[in-house]
């Protein structure tokens, strides 16, 4: 069970023909035919839902075609599993964490070196754990301070992405394929990052780095493959220098040839200011006192945090996640009990409210992992939606029948088709169960359901547009910010910095548990500052 | 009785009551540390007191008899694992289901045997286990009484059972890979550890060790064979992994805690049956239970992936 | 499938299977008075099983229907006892309506420990199963013990307080005519009501439930009372219309095999209904053939607790029949 040691031509991975079709039916990848070259950072573009993350599962032999080859060094290879491409040397960081909560770095870390063949079950922890001590060394030479005995839970989500990052470089693979990786880390810790798969580069490694970040492309990138819709639509093999040149891929990556209207929604400008006004108005509609809240294994996760929203603001709360942002979102929404402190809502003290009082009040909240908490998938969009409206809003649905209190059905059919329609949400039938809706359509029925009725005040909204396509995460921010227009407040909280920064009025920087910088002006925020700040460096 | 010799017997009676429920709690305590919950332990515990009841009846071997004990508690894990691991059927249902089932092929079994087959009114059997003493260590005062004149099956839970678990868990990698798995089978899957063979193991295991406290009921505390017998026992192990916390040490207090209540109630019944309705002292080790249910449950989180059926994805 | 077990076990007990079969039907069903009584029979299964309907489709596992079951019996007897002098109907109405409430709150214990300190209810309602049994034993050995039999058992209840036949010859009482009207007005409240479609969410996520302002704790109270008040309601009828008196063997395990009934008949009131007189058939039906040919008591017992498996193994073939991926079991 050697790992292949690195030499010059040995590490380059091709896929031909290569088809993926789903159980739902969905076709994810269709005649795919690309190389990945050795010594190389390949980077595989596209934006949610083209299927990078599919093709890159196959690679790593997690997933199997359904039809076509996947070339290893000009040999054809099926994988077994994801453990026989590990053994082969390919290895894989995904979007979502692998790591064991419950488990110490280092648990993790001898766990994976189970994996790789390296240890064995019945091997005593004691001698073991010496050999993995040379990880903490390894982490610490590359410049990052983590501590390889805290259990992984107890990490911010930054370290954790880190760690996972590094246990690939550590394990001495000769392909490493980095799937939107960075997407928790810092800028600053980013650029680590980056130097170091330069160094691996130049030993001759294959790096495949998948993003839809195009300012990470021109940073990293030595060859392009843009993918679009399941299907290859480009490939570049200079790195992209020139603006002519990004936009030639910005074009295939959305099929698109009016780049101008592309630049002007997506305002991808050459450096780092983004360009706003804003306008306040004075009215408290949130305001947060000394707010203490324990997380799920009693620690403090929000200490003494304050925090103010007006009407008609959105406000972004920008943050590496792990920080305590889901703990607040809970006591804000109810769904967690606040130790002390105060939450006002407009003019209620809210904080012993329950969640249904305080929707009804106008105070909702769009969850973020929607398949886990927002929608009950296995019920029908009819089912789903009357669930929330009935409980939160069921004035003209009920009807008075011999003194019982039934449904009205005709008229909440109604509605909602009603509804879905003004939302654009595309769907075979009401009846149809929700987890049958692509992605994008999902988060749009959720936003049907919750803002579709009734006086909303202040939205919590928590990673709206997260692995959305393009095109439904403009239509989702142009929403919001026509309801900030209307009237409605909204606290964004995201881990993409450039929805932040693009929708928000004011930026507010949370980290340990507490508000540490407040920038009033969303224009001219330097982001390294801003990295800064969440990092707990200033 | 002097004191002394009260509080020895005492306690000698709570090592032995401990093994009884110690054995068949353990071995659940591995299977829901990598995420499967057994509810069907007292469906076994029952089949097997049966099974060695009417082995022992009608051979009158001890040997023989707890191997069929084993073996009857093995086919009912069997059964379960089949139904759980194989065609994923839900396991909380299936336990139940299975416990269901025990119970009536039990009331089937002991009466078309004992009530039409043989007619014995009042069947019994003559062989039980019998305490060793160990020379010299069961000498000392108190402790040699408790801890060195019991059955040789206790013997087996508290210095060699205890301590294996202790190691595995504890100092190998298997205790980290057990600890994974309850807390993610997928993801433990995609780092090549083969979910569905640990535990398929790790229940086979389970269910030995409970077949082995299941000879107990009627080779040691009792030798008749009466329906009621187990009483829930098989849920209170479960109950015993919760107030643990799912970790070992703190399960085994819970056990001895729960055995003293047993221990207790076996000696003071005798007593003061005039005194007090004796049913009230059953109810305790019940009520106990919730009780220290109440306790506990507020901060304790089981594994993460315990009693949860799992989807399959390619 | 419960077919063919059954004629298996019958062919094991020396009795041709199609003989067995044929005769269990006639016991079971065969002639009106067989019929009455096997709707008697399965009323407090009926009852067990629809209460319990509730609280599984929100997901909140309700073992503790067989303590509820006691617990209403206890209440009904000893309200009947106390208040003997009373005129009819008045002790009739007032023993049920506390056995419903008695059900009721011990039903709440459990789903306060869960609300209160995050207990699962699985483990603390089939606790005071036990407790509620040695309870009952302690009762009928002690303070309501009939002083002149030698039994656990209470004295006939005071006939103010029973539940009169409403049709000769059978005990098929006023209790009984309730028990079935309860099934078209459960089948109502589980199709066009809010709270039908609340627990359906909860049962079906119930952290989406929670996020999305759903009243859980409200829900496994009411689910809960609900099904526990339905279990002391099937105590009740047991004793103020069948046995006038209270014993320890008033329960044939109804509050467990109500658990195999309520997913038998699929969660659905009007398939329960149908499932538990099936059940009652096979009970009555076995023990009439036992009383009169060599088969052993307890042949029931074993295929009421087989009734879960053969769900599982039934939905497993429609499955596939169906080439559906998944039915929730």
């Amino acid at each position: 069970m050697m790992i292949i040691s690195v030499s010059g031509d040995d590490l380059h991975i091709g896929v031909e023909n290569i088809r993926k079709i789903y159980e739902n039916g969905v076709i994810a990848l269709d005649n795919v035919t690309a190389e990945f070259k050795s010594g190389c950072i390949n980077c595989l573009l596209g934006e949610n839902g083209a299927g990078k993350s599919t093709l890159a599962k196959l690679i790593a032999g997690v997933i199997r075609p359904t039809a076509g080859k996947i070339r290893l060094n000009g040999k054809e290879i099926r994988f077994r599993d994801s453990q026989h491409a590990l053994r082969l040397g390919i290895g894989i960081v995904y979007q979502y964490p692998t790591l064991f909560e419950e488990l110490t770095v280092l648990e993790n870390i001898i766990v994976f070196n189970n994996a790789l063949g390296k240890v064995k079950g019945f091997h005593i922890r004691n001698t073991l754990e010496i050999e993995s001590r040379e990880f903490e060394k390894f982490v610490k030479e590359t410049g990052f301070n983590i501590d390889i005995n805290k259990k992984v839970f107890s990490l911010p989500a930054n370290e954790k992405q880190l760690i996972e990052i590094l246990r690939l470089f550590y394990a001495n693979l000769n392909v490493i394929i980095l799937d939107e990786a960075t997407s928790m880390l810092t800028p600053l810790e980013t650029e680590k990052v980056f130097k170091m798969l330069f160094k691996l580069r130049d030993e001759g490694r294959n790096i495949i780095y998948i993003t839809h970040k195009l300012l990470e492309v021109r940073q990293v990138c030595d060859r392009v493959i843009v993918l679009s819709r399941g299907r290859v639509v480009y490939v570049a093999e200079e790195k992209p220098e020139t603006a002519e040149e990004m936009n030639k891929i910005i074009q295939h990556m959305f099929e698109t040839h009016n780049i101008r209207k592309y630049l002007l929604e997506n305002k991808f400008t050459q450096n780092n200011h983004y360009l706003r006004t804003a306008e306040k108005n004075n009215a408290e509609i949130l305001k947060i006192k000394e707010l203490y809240v324990l997380g799920d294994y009693g620690e403090l996760k929000v200490k003494g945090l304050n925090l103010v929203i007006n009407k008609n603001e959105i406000v972004g709360l920008a943050g590496i996640m792990g920080h305590g942002q889901r703990e607040l979102i809970e006591a804000i929404v109810g769904i967690r009990k606040a130790v002390s402190g105060e939450i006002f809502f407009s003019g209620h003290n809210i904080v012993s409210w329950p969640i249904d009082a305080r929707l009804k009040q106008g105070l909702v909240y769009i969850p973020a992992e929607r398949l886990k908490r927002a929608i009950a998938g296995e019920l029908s969009i009819l089912e789903d939606i009357s669930a929330y409206w009935l409980n939160i809003s069921p004035f003209d649905f009920i009807k008075k029948f011999f003194g019982l209190s039934l449904v009205d059905y005709s008229k909440l059919r109604s509605q909602i088709t009603d509804i879905l329609k003004r939302f654009n949400v595309v769907y075979q039938g009401i009846e149809a169960p929700v987890k049958h809706l692509s992605g994008g359509n999902i988060q749009k029925h959720i936003l049907a359901k919750i803002l579709g009725r009734g006086n909303i005040k202040l939205i919590i909204a928590e990673e709206p547009t997260a692995g959305l396509d393009f095109k439904t995460t403009n239509e989702i921010r142009s929403l919001l910010k026509d309801l900030k227009e209307n009237g409605t407040s909204i606290l964004l909280i995201s881990s993409d910095l450039q929805e932040l920064l693009e929708i928000s009025d004011r930026l507010l920087v949370m980290f340990d548990g507490k508000i540490v910088k407040e920038y009033a002006n969303v224009s001219s925020i330097d982001v390294v500052e801003l990295s800064k700040y969440m990092m707990g460096l200033r | 009785m002097s004191g002394v010799e009260i509080v020895s017997q005492f306690l000698k009676d709570l090592i032995a009551f401990s093994t009884l429920i110690g054995l068949a709690t353990l071995g659940e305590l591995l299977n829901e540390k990598v995420g499967v919950l057994n509810l069907s332990i007292d469906g076994a515990l029952w089949i097997g007191a049966l099974m060695t009841f009417i082995t022992a009846y009608f051979t009158g071997s001890i040997t023989i008899a707890i191997l069929v004990a084993i073996g009857s508690s093995l086919s009912i894990y069997l059964l379960f694992g089949y139904m759980t691991l194989v065609k994923n059927v839900d396991q909380v249902y299936t336990g139940v289901a299975i416990n269901l089932i025990c119970y009536g092929v039990c009331f089937y079994i002991y009466r078309s045997i004992f009530e039409w087959g043989i007619r014995d009114a009042s069947p019994h059997i003559n062989v039980s286990l019998s305490d060793i003493e160990i020379p010299y260590l069961s000498q000392i005062p108190i402790i040699g009484y408790m801890l060195f004149r019991q059955t040789i099956l206790t013997y087996l839970f508290l210095f060699l059972i205890i301590p294996l678990i202790y190691f595995i868990i504890k100092k190998t990698i298997i205790g980290i890979i057990i600890k994974a798995i309850g807390e993610d089978p997928e993801k433990a899957e995609t780092l090549g550890i083969n979910v569905n063979r640990y535990r398929f193991i790790i229940l086979m295991n389970a269910g030995i060790l409970t077949g082995i406290s299941s000879t107990m009921f009627v080779l040691y505390f009792s030798n008749v064979y009466l329906t009621e017998m187990v009483a829930g026992r098989g849920f209170i192990a479960i109950a015993l992994i919760i107030l643990g916390k799912w970790e070992l040490i703190p399960t085994i207090l819970a056990c001895l805690f729960y055995s003293s209540l047993e221990a207790l109630q076996y000696r003071v019944i005798t007593l003061i049956s005039g005194l007090f309705p004796y049913q009230f002292i059953l109810m305790l080790p019940y009520l106990a239970t919730i009780i220290a249910l109440g306790a506990v449950g507020r901060k304790v989180k089981p594994p993460a992936s315990l009693g949860k059926t799992r989807t399959r994805t390619k | 499938m419960l077919i063919l077990s059954m004629a298996i076990i019958f062919e094991l007990s020396d009795l041709r299977w199609n003989e067995g079969l044929k005769l269990m039907f006639y016991y079971s069903y065969g002639s009106p008075a067989f019929l009455f009584e096997t709707f008697l029979r399965s009323v407090p299964l009926l009852l067990i099983s629809i209460g319990l309907i509730f609280p599984f489709i929100a997901g909140v596992w309700n073992i503790g229907a067989e303590g509820q079951f006691y617990i209403g019996a206890i209440m009904a007897t000893a309200t009947a006892l106390l208040l003997g002098e009373l005129p009819f109907p008045i002790p009739l109405i007032v023993a049920t309506l506390s056995s419903c409430l008695g059900g009721a709150l011990y039903a709440l214990i459990p789903a306060f420990l869960r609300v209160k300190y995050d207990i699962n209810e699985l483990l603390t309602s089939l606790m005071l199963n036990f407790v509620a049994y040695y309870f009952l034993s302690y009762l009928l050995f002690g303070p309501l013990k009939n002083p002149m039999t030698q039994f656990p058992e209470t004295s006939p209840i005071p006939l103010s307080s029973r539940a009169p036949a409403l049709i000769p010859n059978t005990r098929f009482n006023i209790l009984t005519i309730l028990a079935f009207v309860i099934v078209p007005i459960t089948y109502i409240s589980l199709t066009r009501t809010k709270f039908a479609v609340l627990i359906r969410y909860m049962g079906a996520n119930l952290e989406a439930a929670l996020c999305m302002g759903i009243n859980i704790n409200k829900l496994i109270y009411t689910t809960m009372a609900l099904s526990g008040a339905l279990a002391g309601f099937a105590g009740a009828h047991e004793v103020l219309g069948v046995l006038y008196a209270l014993r320890m063997g008033i329960s044939m395990n109804y509050g467990y095999v109500g658990i195999g009934l309520a997913y038998f008949g699929n969660l659905n009131p009007l398939g329960v209904f149908l499932v538990s007189l099936l059940a009652a058939g096979i009970i009555n039906g076995t023990l009439m053939l036992s009383f009169f040919y060599n088969i052993p008591v307890g042949v029931y017992q074993v295929l009421l607790g087989a009734i879960p498996l053969f769900v599982i193994v039934s939905r497993r073939i429609t499955c596939r029949v169906l080439n559906k991926s998944n039915l929730g079991i």
